[in-house]
C-alpha cells in the first residue's frame, strides 16, 4: 500500500510546495480527466463541447443553479469527510454508501413513527432524528471494525456486502415493510413530521443549514486529525501500523474508532440528506454517493478541508448531469464515468508523483 | 421436483460467479488484488449483448453464431478493461483497491451511456439470441439428478472442465510455479530472470478475459437481456468465492457453488409465493458471504487473512 504517498506528495519541493501539491496537481488531474471524458464521450456519439457548455450552464448558470449544486454537494461532503477519515487511519471503508442509507433509514423510522409522540417542536425533533442517524451509520461501520478485529474479515468485501444489505433492507422497509406510506400505493416512506425537517435558509432556494453543519464539521475535523492527540495516533496506524503499535498506540481502539466515525458521518449525512430535502424515504434514495465518496476524498488528497472543494466540484458534476441528459441527451449516469475517470488520474498523478520525489531524492 | 429445480438453479448461478473466480484465483496468486472484477463483468455483460444483437440479424448464418461472437466481445471487453487496471497497478504501481474501485465505478457509468445511445432509454430491453440449454445423450436420462446436472447450456460444462485445467496450470506447470512464487515473492522469480510486470499483466489480462465472460454468461445465458447493473455484486462475491476457497481452483469451485446457491435460492422462493418480503430474499447471497468470510478467516496473518498469497496486493518495484 503506497498510499501513504497520497498524503505526503513530494516534499521534496521547497519552493512553494503548497501551490504544486493543492493547485497545479488537482488542476493538472482535472483537465486531463475532462480531456479524456470528451474523447469517450465523442465515442459514444455525443458531441462533448455541446454536453460540458450544458453542464456548466444548468451548476453554475444562474442563482438557482448555484444554489442546487450547494445543495447536491452536501451529501459528497459528508461521505467525503467519512472516507477520508477512514483512509486516513489505513481503514478501506468503501462502505459510506450503506451507512449513509442506514443513517436516513433511522432518520425515516423516527421522523415518522417515534416523533410523534415527543413534544412537536424542531429544537427536540431534528436532534434526536439526527443523532439515531449517528448511531445507526456508526453501528453499520462498528460490523466491519468488529469482524475485523475478531476474525481478520477483510473490511474491503465486508462493507461492500454491507451495503448490498442496506439496499435491500431500505428496499424491504419502504416497499412493503413498515415503513411504507399509509396510503401503500408507492414505494416510499410516509413524510416525515413537520418537526423533524431541517428549515430551508433562503426561500424559493433549497439552501439548507445542514450545508453548514456540513463545512463547520470539515473545519472540525481538520482540527481534530492534525491538532489533537486522537488525530495523530489515527494518522500514525494509517502510515505504519507496526510502527504505531510499537510506539503504544492501541490498532484495535483505533480502528474501532474510526470506523464509528467514519460511519456516524456517512449516516448523518443521509439524515441530512432526507430532512432536508426528501420527505420521503425512497428506494433509490442515494444514487451511489458512497462510492462517489472515494473520488471526493482521494482527490482532496483526504485532507478534510479540502474535501469541501471537491466535493463542490462533484455537486456541480451532479448538477450539470441534469443539463446534459436534457440538453443533449446523454445518459445522467455519465456522472459516474467522469468520476471514475478523475479517480483513474489521481491515482496516476500520486504514482508518478511518487517516482518523481524518489528520483531526485537518488540523484 | 423442488430439489432438482434447486440444483438446476444454483449450477446456472454458479457458473458465472465460477468463470470470474477462477480468473481472479489466477490474478490473486500472481499478487494483484482485482477489485474490479464488477466493472469488467458489466463491460463484457454489454459488450456480449451488444454483439449477439448486431450478428444475429445477419442472413444465412447458424443461429449459435451470434451468442458465440458475443462471447468473444465479452471476454475481450473484460480484457480491455483489464488491461486499463493493469497500467494504472502494475505499470504505474498506484493502489489496487482504488484502481479497482474506479473501474468498476467506470463500467457502471459508461454501460449506462453506451446502452442508452445504443437502444435507447425506454421500452422493454432488447432480447438478443443467446446459448440454449441441451440435454447431454446419456447422461441427462439418470433419474433424479439427471435433468438437473446435464440439462444446461455449454458455457456451464465448458467452465467446470476449466477448473481442474486452472488447478493443473497452476499446481503441476512451470508457468504455474512462476505464476504462485510471483504473488509469494516477487523479488526472488524476478532473480530467476522471470519479467514479474510481465507476468502480473497476463495474469490480471487472463483474469479480465475471464470475468468479461462470466459478464457475458449473464447477458447471453442466464437471461437474453441487457440491464444496467445487472451484476448486482457478483462481482465482489466471486472476490469473496476466491477468499473462501482459499486460493485453489477445486476449493473456489465448491464455493462458487455455495453462493451459487444464495443467489438461486432468492429466485427459487420468490416464485415459491411464499409471504414474505422478496427484498429479503435478495440480501441473503450478501448475508450469507458475510457469514462465509467470517467463519473462514482467521485472526490475521497479513492483509487480506490467512494462506493468502505474501505479497498480494502489494506493488512491485522492478527498478527497487
Amino acid at each position: 500500500m503506497n498510499y501513504s504517498s497520497v498524503i505526503e506528495g513530494n516534499s521534496h519541493i521547497k519552493n512553494w510546495p503548497h501551490l504544486k501539491n493543492w493547485v497545479l496537481m488537482p488542476l493538472l488531474i482535472l483537465i486531463c480527466a475532462f480531456l479524456t471524458n470528451a474523447i469517450v464521450i465523442f465515442f459514444c456519439g455525443y458531441n462533448p463541447i455541446r454536453t460540458y457548455i450544458a453542464a456548466l450552464n444548468v451548476s453554475f448558470g444562474s442563482p438557482s443553479g448555484i444554489g442546487e449544486t450547494l445543495v447536491k454537494s452536501t451529501p459528497f461532503l459528508m461521505t467525503g469527510l467519512s472516507v477520508a477519515i477512514a483512509f486516513r487511519c489505513g481503514i478501506w471503508n468503501i462502505g459510506a454508501e450503506g451507512q449513509f442509507l442506514l443513517g436516513a433509514l433511522a432518520a425515516t423510522w423516527f421522523g415518522t413513527k417515534l416523533a410523534a409522540y415527543l413534544p412537536h417542536t424542531a429544537w427536540i425533533g431534528i436532534p434526536i432524528g439526527i443523532g439515531f442517524s449517528i448511531v445507526a451509520g456508526g453501528m453499520c461501520g462498528l460490523i466491519s471494525a468488529v469482524l475485523k478485529i475478531t476474525r481478520g474479515v477483510n473490511e474491503v468485501i465486508s462493507t461492500i456486502m454491507l451495503n448490498y444489505i442496506a439496499i435491500n433492507l431500505v428496499s424491504a422497509m419502504v416497499d412493503g415493510g413498515p415503513l411504507q406510506e399509509a396510503a401503500k400505493t408507492g414505494s416510499q416512506s410516509n413524510p416525515l413530521y413537520e418537526w423533524v425537517k431541517l428549515p430551508r435558509l433562503f426561500e424559493p432556494h433549497r439552501i439548507h443549514p445542514g450545508i453548514i453543519l456540513a463545512v463547520i464539521l470539515a473545519v472540525v475535523l481538520t482540527y481534530v486529525l492534525f491538532r489533537t492527540t486522537f488525530g495523530y495516533r489515527l494518522r500514525a496506524v494509517g502510515e505504519g501500523p507496526e510502527a504505531a503499535q510499537a510506539a503504544g498506540i492501541s490498532i484495535t481502539r483505533n480502528t474501532l474508532y474510526v470506523f464509528f466515525l467514519s460511519g456516524a458521518l456517512a449516516g448523518l449525512g443521509g439524515a441530512i440528506e432526507l430532512m432536508a430535502l426528501a420527505p420521503h424515504l425512497t428506494k433509490n434514495f442515494s444514487p451511489g454517493y458512497g462510492y462517489t465518496a472515494i473520488a471526493v476524498a482521494l482527490l482532496a488528497r483526504l485532507n478534510p478541508l479540502a474535501t469541501v472543494a471537491s466535493a463542490l466540484l462533484f455537486g456541480a458534476l451532479t448538477q450539470g448531469a441534469f443539463g446534459m441528459e436534457a440538453e443533449v441527451g446523454i445518459s445522467g449516469k455519465i456522472t459516474w464515468m467522469m468520476q471514475a475517470i478523475i479517480l483513474m488520474f489521481v491515482v496516476a498523478a500520486t504514482s508518478l508523483n511518487y517516482f518523481q520525489s524518489k528520483r531526485s531524492s537518488e540523484s | 421436483m423442488l430439489l432438482e429445480e434447486t440444483l438446476a438453479a444454483t449450477i446456472n448461478a454458479a457458473t458465472p460467479l465460477l468463470l470470474a473466480a477462477l480468473g481472479e484465483v489466477i490474478s490473486q496468486r500472481s499478487g494483484v488484488i482485482n477489485i474490479g472484477i464488477e466493472g469488467m463483468m458489466l463491460m463484457g455483460a454489454l459488450c456480449g449483448m451488444t454483439a449477439s444483437f448486431y450478428t444475429s440479424g445477419i442472413p444465412l448464418i447458424a443461429p449459435w453464431f451470434g451468442p458465440c461472437v458475443g462471447m468473444l466481445a465479452a471476454g475481450l471487453a473484460g480484457l480491455v478493461t483489464a488491461g486499463i487496471f493493469a497500467f494504472l497497478a502494475i505499470k504505474l504501481r498506484g493502489d489496487q483497491i482504488i484502481i479497482g474501485t474506479a473501474i468498476t465505478l467506470f463500467a457502471l457509468g459508461f454501460t449506462q451511456v453506451v446502452y442508452q445511445r445504443l437502444f435507447g432509454s425506454t421500452g422493454s430491453p432488447k432480447s438478443v439470441p443467446y446459448f440454449q440449454e441441451f440435454e447431454l445423450p446419456i447422461l441427462s436420462k439418470i433419474p433424479l439428478i439427471g435433468q438437473a446436472l446435464f440439462s444446461h447450456n455449454i458455457i456451464v460444462y465448458l467452465s467446470m472442465a476449466l477448473v481442474p485445467c486452472v488447478y493443473f496450470f497452476l499446481f503441476h506447470t512451470q508457468p504455474g510455479l512462476r505464476v504462485r512464487a510471483c504473488g509469494e515473492h516477487p523479488k526472488a522469480i524476478s532473480t530467476f530472470g522471470s519479467n514479474v510486470v510481465k507476468l502480473r499483466s497476463m495474469c490480471l489480462l487472463f483474469a479480465g478475459f475471464m470475468a468479461g465472460i462470466g459478464g457475458g454468461y449473464l447477458s447471453l445465458a442466464d437471461v437474453p437481456i441487457f440491464t444496467p447493473g445487472m451484476t448486482a455484486g457478483r462481482g465482489f462475491t466471486a472476490l469473496a468465492i476466491v477468499i473462501f476457497g482459499k486460493w485453489h481452483p477445486i476449493k473456489v469451485f465448491g464455493a462458487a457453488l455455495l453462493f451459487g446457491l444464495g443467489f438461486a435460492l432468492d429466485a427459487l422462493f420468490q416464485a415459491s409465493g411464499w409471504e414474505i418480503q422478496y427484498q429479503w430474499f435478495l440480501m441473503l447471497p450478501y448475508v450469507l458471504c458475510l457469514i462465509v468470510l467470517t467463519a473462514s478467516s482467521y485472526k490475521k496473518v497479513n492483509f487480506y487473512g490467512g494462506q493468502a498469497p505474501l505479497s498480494l496486493g502489494k506493488p512491485y518495484n522492478p527498478s527497487a
